[in-house]
């Protein structure tokens, strides 16, 4: 049984229904069970008495908070005696509108529209739409269609990785940066051996830190021409990049040849060295920073609680339905799952499904009345949180901490708040055990290894293992195993594309026709870079009347709760200590930006924001600390 | 060679300006030195597209496109793009922006003077929008403006570089 707050229970096949005994299944009376993972919060009461009385107690606000995808602004309240954080807010400041703008249209128009959600992971939302269409339509792309589908999501990841690392959160980790906040950490680091030199080529953390800088670092510069790489093999098929022109509902609108699969792979073969560079940079910069200061452990801390669904679709056992969902999503290069206090509870995409909640309370958005689906397809019992039975309806308001302040929704996994994250991928992979059989991973149950092929340096097999504690610097060392983990799998990926080629399967797209009558309803279950992605869509006489996207920022990024739980950043950013050395009057906030940027932020908004005073066509900065306490 | 490149998103009214004037420019005569681009897209796949042939080979380049800075509605602007070092806090920023979708005339010209991909001799183009909700045309003043930019390109094009411009000549930025 994989559900602890939602009163759904699954009889002996496996088939899940609501408990009789329960009165109001969904109501919110109840708080959930958190699972001993509950963090301590102050009252607003609290806070504002200790900010009027204490000078060492100040706002801390960050807005926006800079080096992240779009809109994002940070508010906390720090102590700066104590070294700690009393209050942090998690602020997404524009509304992104894509649901709105897809009601009424022609659902194919939902590959185009809403890949303009993200300018990095734009493939991704036109994939992920292309699968819900799929699913609400019945459409079975070909195998070459998912295979070519697959290397993009592949190549864009190797986009998005190394662009994290190394440009968006790496200078955190710069010598710029800590030379600055924690003078003695930058001597410390300048005498101490680096012990992946031999893969790396940096005799010292000081010398790794040094080419982190922003702008000037090698290695800064390094992952810029890497973005280039992908973004070339990922022109290759989608045409272009971020928003690819072929990625269409039953498979690509592109034709293929061995050509094709060698330019790809011209471009994949770079990033065997460079994984292997990425994964041992990280790891010597995590093991330092534990080994400096063991503190280290507790920055970003938040209880192991992960949700992804699972990317990179078996060609021969995707077949586009929801019936079928547990068996095709099982048998992904990245196995779907939910993790709960650091346990796997669940591998089956129908359970992830309903478990998804999506609440308001603390958002800029009105409640919605009614239950319209009550079940899924299958007759699981479905709540009336659930995307598939949410409006959304904006109320922009002035910000306020104890009511509404933010544009991002609460989701929640069983009423629980979670982690969206590339390294779910792993996490889920390795202790499922159900990958098939390939040549380059190998999960144990506690680590996944990946053996990288020659390149310029010798084949090397990496292992990741699961974190003891999940912190900023695991989900920047699992991103850097990711980069590894994503190009192994497109190695697995390109040699099925080369198989059907060779068996003369060429087919990359199947044909389909809008029903004009009746009502369909899809999901498409995905990830971009940064982890989960999902569609909900709902097709009326041909057209959208509902559409639902959440992304992994729309879940990390969370406000509270109804029951008053903060989300993945706010948790984070409260349990840590602040570890800078700086003084009160040059007080940077590092720990806090080095914990929210590890969740490797995507505020999925930079293009064509729409609000009454015309079209926001870049970021603009609002004010969080002007939010009415 | 001489490049001539128009910045900005489609389908937004005079924000749109940047394309609106490729378009137009593009159904024009051209000397055989002159190249005419659209550069409506991130401005760090146009730093790749400067490091290609035919790329390196500019001397000169003219770049456009609406920017919001509170001057008066329906304003055209054109000044030489003088070459001095971005604030690397502000090149950090707009790189962040860049990789993550944001196209931008500012930030085109803030990322590529940083990384040396500019030209030597550089003008810029600038009009402050009037409209700026979704909408294929251009309003009406900033029509008018679209053709003024047309015959100032045409002049620079044909004076060598001189610099004819009415506008700032300094770094600029978004406010």
């Amino acid at each position: 049984m994989c559900f602890k707050n939602l009163p759904v229970e699954f009889d002996s096949e496996g088939r899940a229904y609501l408990r009789e005994d329960v009165r109001d299944p969904y109501a919110m009376e109840r708080s959930p069970d958190l699972n001993g993972s509950a963090v301590q919060t102050l009252s607003r009461d609290q806070i504002e008495d200790l900010l009027a009385r204490n000078g060492h107690i100040q706002k801390k606000d960050f807005d926006p908070v800079t080096r992240v995808a779009g809109a994002l602004a940070f508010h906390s309240v720090v102590d700066l005696e104590e070294r700690k954080i009393l209050e942090s807010r998690s602020v997404a400041t524009l509304f992104r509108g894509y649901e709105i703008i897809m009601m009424g249209r022609d659902p194919r128009d939902a590959i185009y529209i809403t890949s303009r959600a993200c300018g990095v992971c734009g493939g991704t939302h036109s994939g992920t739409s292309a699968l819900a269409t799929e699913m609400a339509l019945g459409i079975k792309p070909p195998p070459l269609g998912i295979v070519l589908r697959n290397m993009l999501s592949v190549l864009e990841y190797l986009l998005d990785l190394p662009l994290h690392l190394f440009m968006l959160t790496g200078p955190d980790y710069s010598e710029n940066v800590i030379r600055k906040t924690n003078p003695e950490l930058w001597s410390h680091a300048e005498r101490t051996e680096a012990p992946h030199a031999n893969v790396h080529g940096y005799a010292t953390i000081g010398e790794i830190m040094r080419d982190m800088n922003a702008l000037s670092g090698s290695l800064y510069l390094e992952a810029l021409h890497m973005t280039r790489v992908a973004k070339e093999a990922y022109a290759v098929i989608g045409a272009k990049f971020p928003h690819p022109q072929t990625m269409v509902p039953g498979g690509v609108s592109t034709t293929v040849s061995i050509s094709t699969f060698n330019e790809v792979y011209l471009r994949l073969q770079q990033f065997f060295d460079y994984s292997k560079k990425c994964a041992a940079i990280y790891d010597d910069l995590c093991d330092f920073f534990y080994d400096a200061n063991p503190r280290y452990r507790e920055v970003g801390r938040t209880p192991a609680n992960l949700i992804d669904l699972g990317v990179w679709d078996d060609p021969e056992a995707y077949d586009a339905s929801y019936e079928n969902c547990n068996e095709w999503g099982e048998r992904r290069w990245a196995t779907p799952g939910v993790i709960v206090n650091g346990e796997l509870v669940t591998t089956k995409l129908q359970n992830i499904n309903l478990g998804l909640e999506e609440f308001i309370e603390h958002s800029f958005y009105e409640g919605w009345d009614g239950h319209r689906f009550e079940t899924d397809p299958l007759g699981a019992p479905l709540s009336p949180y659930h995307p598939w039975n949410k409006d959304t309806k904006p109320r922009p308001q002035a910000p306020n901490w104890r009511e509404k302040y933010t544009w991002a929704t609460s989701p929640r996994w069983d009423r629980m708040p979670m982690d969206a994250e590339a390294t779910a991928r792993m996490w889920n992979t390795a202790a499922a055990r159900l990958l098939p059989e390939n040549p380059y991973i190998e999960p144990t149950g506690h680590s996944l290894k990946i053996l990288i092929p020659q390149g310029e340096m010798p084949e090397m097999e990496l292992e990741w293992y699961i974190p003891e504690v999940w912190n900023a610097l695991e989900r920047n060392r699992g991103r850097a195993y990711c980069v590894a983990y994503t190009a192994v799998v497109g190695m697995n990926i390109w040699r099925q594309g080369m198989e059907l080629l060779k068996e003369g399967r060429d087919a990359v797209s199947t044909p389909f026709d809008i029903p004009q009558k009746g009502q369909q309803l899809g999901v498409g279950f995905w990830g971009a870079g940064r982890g989960y992605v999902s569609h909900h869509m709902m097709i009326e006489d041909g057209v959208v009347t509902n559409y639902q996207i959440v992304t992994p920022s729309t879940i990390n990024a969370s406000p509270r709760d109804p029951w008053g739980t903060p989300g993945m950043y706010e948790i984070a950013v409260l349990n840590s200590p602040i570890l800078e050395e700086s003084s009160a009057e040059s007080f940077q906030g590092i720990d806090i930006q080095r914990t929210i940027r590890s969740f490797d932020p995507c505020m999925p908004c930079t293009t064509h924001i729409h609000t009454d005073r015309g079209v926001i066509t870049r970021e603009v900065n609002t004010c969080a600390c002007g939010a009415d306490d | 060679m001489i490049l001539v490149a128009g910045v900005g998103y489609q389908h937004l009214s005079d924000l749109s300006f940047g394309p609106k004037l490729v378009e137009r420019l593009r159904g024009l005569d051209w000397p055989d030195d002159v190249r005419v681009e659209d550069f409506g897209y991130g401005p760090i796949a146009i730093l790749d597209w400067f490091e290609e042939s035919p790329g390196k080979k500019f001397e000169r380049a003219i770049l456009a496109g609406a920017v919001e800075r509170g001057r008066t509605p329906g304003t055209l602007v054109t000044y030489a793009w003088l070459e001095s070092s971005p604030d690397p806090e502000l090149v950090q920023e707009r790189v962040s922006e860049a990789l993550t979708g944001v196209i931008s005339l500012d930030n085109l010209l803030i990322v590529a003077q940083h990384f040396g991909a500019l030209p030597p001799n550089s003008s810029v183009v600038e009009l402050e929008p009037v409209e700026k909700e979704w909408g294929s045309e251009l309003s009406a003043p900033c029509e008018e403006r679209l053709e003024e930019a047309v015959e100032w390109i045409r002049r620079e094009v044909h004076s060598g570089g001189g610099h004819t411009g009415n506008g700032r000549h300094k770094e600029v930025r978004n406010t």
